[in-house]
């Protein structure tokens, strides 16, 4: 970061426990006005300050103590052209050991008439610490640099060949730097003596050494010496004296006073010798680093060649197995949050096929021996079936058989036909009934032929008691004595179309058929069979037939043995059950909820319509449970 | 001058070692990414899809259970069912079953006698919905014909139909005989893949 020439530098001094500072403002590199400052010796003041200034730059004094300087001679010549020669014997005069953002170079202007150019070489040794304000450098971005009291009494000095001397001495450290004109050029000296009482006259005497040993002569170094030692005798810090000529000049082109140049000269003159702060007023306390940004260092680092080399193998490799490891990881990432898609996959897959297998089942036929026990459910007292034919695939069935007169009922052959065409017709299962008979026989035996249609295989009828035979068992009505529990109420038996055949019939050789009716018990169970694997409610009658029970308290109204009533399930005890125990229970809730139902639970005002609800609650749970294992082929 | 390259050489070769190389990956590593993206593709397919399935499901549930003739019915009418096996299998299982009930019922079940044959073809949209791809699902018929008591053919009736070696009954003759029994006959079929395509 370059020193700027144009606006306002904040110069600092330390001065005991105070700062001295000057805010100059410049022009071509020229000051044109300079304000005086007293500050605490804190970072923060001086950034508070170079706020409140907008300094574009600070220049930092350091003690004579922490410096050395030395002169050279040169001959005639533009800066440009002797600067290169001051450096080299910058390493003569100064050594080598200097760093050199430690070291100052600067040529004093040529004064009239002068044919050799003076060299002024400055150094900050590396021992020398910053010890005020060495922290501003990182807490501002303005640019810092550092100067010492021979610069800035070189820049004083100038082209001006003054016959005193110029002086900044200060009493505290011990430090004098002198500048002096003489018959050779101009002589710089810095000395370190110990402060105190004896220190003015030591300093009169340095100078008046150095001066002699320049060649000036004997009566001018004395006196010179001697007013540098009265000047000094009651100085309590540091001061610059400069000769009248010198004084006078600084005050037009800086206003300020005599005594102000006294106490702040030293920073202007700083300034005059070197405005772009690159010599005299261009040490640096570290050394400057390049600060590039990213582009650019990303600039330098490929054009190493070894490395450009190594990112064109790692572009090369990123091509070739870039998208092999970004489809691994992709594959990856889908696999560890799909583990189980497989076998789902799978059970889907075969669910899907099933459910299309049990379609296509639906579409092309039906359950035939369901029909069937819908079909003999429906048979009436008094007929006798010599035959069945059902077809599934055309949904067609015929049935032959006689129907047996009742005399003693009144109940002729043709009314247990019509009853049973009726009841037939009755549900909507089955249509398209026709009838054909002959003429009856000797016995009033009517031979018939009954054929139809199926048009709902699948509808799941909830028969009455009264047409139901599993649950009310032709034996319990042909022989109520000897079924005192299989009873029902003469009202509510008598209902339906075949109310009139089932009332009167009493003989036993008018039951139905022989493998549908007249066997009771094992039509009983044939049914309880057929309808348990159907899962039809209320059509699994047990060996004992539970609907009968049901009956033992009459209908419409009874109460059930509760004993008879499963305990409800939750949906979790049915989640929690194999497929096996559902099916079984299945059966078990439909008996259960067939007679409640029979008993009259399902209405609001019976006492065990709760318990109905419940039956029913869980016989749906069952049912809707079996169903979706059924889908997801789980056990 | 004769270290001179042409142009044609300069840049020709690097073009060509270019080229022969993205052949090479091409060839070799390219059909590896591209198989890995294909089955995360079809991961990703498959999780939507049961996704979307599991939607339908609660849908049909629902629905079903406001139609009685639903998919559960069907279940429950049918039992369980079996993907079609091939005919072979299909002719030995209905044979195993007929000799299981027989074996179960023995004297109980008189003049028995059983026939078996090819039908028709299941239509190819219900096949291919059936086996979850291409195929032709073909009937394998059979007819089992015996004399019972009415408990005992009921029972056989339910055997036969409940059984997964038995896809459908499709026809019940039952005729009374003497002595309380009845002459069953039952036609019934099982489904199985085709061993030769039809018209093909």
């Amino acid at each position: 970061m370059t020193f700027p020439t144009e606006g306002t530098i904040l110069a600092l001094q330390p001065e005991g426990t105070r700062l001295r500072a000057v805010t100059l403002e410049r022009q071509n590199g020229q000051i044109r006005s300079a304000t005086i400052r007293e500050l605490e010796p804190e970072t923060s003041s001086v950034l508070a300050m170079v706020a409140e200034s907008e300094a574009v730059g600070v220049l930092i004094m350091l003690p004579g103590s922490a410096m050395v300087v030395r002169t050279a001679l040169l001959p005639g010549g533009s800066d440009q052209d002797l600067l290169p020669a001051l450096t080299i014997q910058s390493e003569a005069l100064l050594g080598s050991e200097h760093p050199e953002h430690r070291m100052g170079r600067g040529l004093l202007p040529a004064a009239p008439g002068e044919s050799n150019r003076i060299g002024v070489l400055t150094s900050w040794p590396v021992q020398m610490q910053a010890n005020a304000l060495a922290d501003l450098e990182d807490q501002t971005e303005i640019p810092v640099r550092w100067t010492t009291p021979a610069a800035g009494l070189a820049g004083l000095m100038g082209a001006h060949r003054p016959t005193g001397p110029l002086v900044h001495a200060n009493s505290h450290t011990g430090s004098a730097t002198f500048a002096w004109s003489h018959a050779g050029g101009v002589g710089f000296r810095n000395v370190l003596l110990p402060p105190g009482e004896h220190w003015p006259p030591s300093v009169g005497r340095a100078f008046q050494e150095s001066a002699l040993g320049s060649g000036a002569p004997d009566s001018w170094a004395a006196a010179a010496g001697e007013a540098l030692q009265t000047g000094l005798a009651s100085l309590n810090g540091s001061i610059t004296i400069l000769p009248h000529e010198v004084a006078s000049e600084l005050q037009e082109q800086t206003g300020l006073s005599s005594a102000e140049l006294g106490t702040h000269g030293i920073l202007i003159g700083a300034l005059l010798i070197d405005p772009q702060g690159a010599g005299l007023a261009g040490l640096r306390d570290a050394m400057p680093t390049e600060n590039p940004d990213f582009q650019a260092r990303m600039t330098a680092a490929l054009s190493v060649p070894r490395t450009a080399r190594l990112i064109v193998a790692a572009a090369a490799l990123i091509l070739i197995f870039g998208p092999i490891v970004s489809a691994w990881t992709r594959l990856s990432v889908v696999e560890s949050r799909n583990a189980e898609l497989a076998s789902m996959v799978q059970d889907a897959d075969a669910l899907e096929r099933s459910l299309a297998h049990y379609d296509t089942l639906g579409n092309t036929g039906f359950s035939a021996v369901k029909v069937l026990s819908d079909l003999f459910t429906n048979l009436p007292r008094g007929i006798r079936v010599e035959g069945v034919r059902m077809n599934t695939r055309d949904a067609s069935f015929s049935l032959t058989g006689k129907s047996i007169p009742d005399r003693s009922a009144g109940v002729s052959a043709t009314d247990v036909i019509e009853s049973m065409r009726q009841q037939l017709g009755q549900d909507r299962m089955f249509s398209r009934i026709s009838l054909n008979w002959e003429e009856p026989d000797a016995f009033g035996h009517l031979e018939f032929t009954l054929s139809g249609r199926i048009d709902k295989p699948h509808k799941d009828v909830m028969y009455q008691r009264e047409r139901d035979f599993a649950a009310y068992s032709l034996a319990a009505r042909m022989y109520p004595d000897a079924f005192p529990n299989d009873q029902t109420s003469e009202g509510s038996a008598l209902e339906g179309s075949a109310a009139p055949v089932d009332a009167t019939e009493a003989t036993a050789s008018t039951t139905q058929s022989d493998f549908v009716a007249s066997e009771e018990s094992n039509n009983d169970d044939s049914r309880g069979e057929i309808e348990a694997r159907l899962n039809r409610p209320g059509l699994t009658g047990g060996d004992n037939d539970t609907a009968s029970m049901a009956d033992a308290n009459d209908r419409g109204g009874s109460m059930v043995d509760p004993n008879l009533i499963p305990q409800p399930l939750s949906l979790a005890q049915v989640q929690a059950l194999s497929r096996d125990e559902i099916t079984a229970e299945i059966k078990t809730f439909s008996t259960a909820y067939n007679l409640l139902r029979q008993n009259g639970a399902s209405k609001e005002d019976n006492p065990q319509h709760a318990l109905f609800l419940q039956i029913q609650a869980s016989w749906k749970d069952l049912r809707s449970e079996l169903l979706n294992r059924s889908r997801e082929g789980n056990n | 001058m004769g270290e001179q390259q042409s142009p044609v050489l300069r840049l020709g070769l690097p073009a060509i070692a270019v080229m022969i190389a993205f052949g090479l990956w091409s060839s070799l590593l390219g059909p590896v990414a591209s198989e890995m993206h294909m089955k995360a593709d079809r991961i990703e397919s498959d999780a939507k899809r049961l996704s979307d399935g599991a939607d339908l499901a609660v849908r049909l549930g629902r629905a079903e259970r406001k139609d009685r003739n639903a998919t559960g019915d069907l279940i429950v009418a049918f039992g369980e069912v079996a993907s079609p096996p091939n005919e072979n299998e299909a002719g030995s299982s209905l044979l195993a079953l007929i000799n299981d009930i027989r074996e179960e019922f023995g004297n109980a079940i008189r003049e028995d006698t059983f026939r078996q044959g090819v039908g028709a073809m299941i239509p190819k949209t219900e096949a291919r919905r059936i086996l979850g791809r291409d195929g032709a699902v073909q009937r394998v018929t059979a007819e089992y014909q015996f004399v019972a008591t009415t408990e005992d053919a009921i029972r056989i009736l339910g055997r036969l139909e409940g059984s997964p070696s038995v896809d459908l009954v499709t026809e019940v003759r039952m005729t009374k005989e003497d002595g309380g029994r009845i002459a069953v006959s039952c036609s019934m079929e099982r489904w199985a893949l085709a061993s030769v395509r039809r018209g093909a």
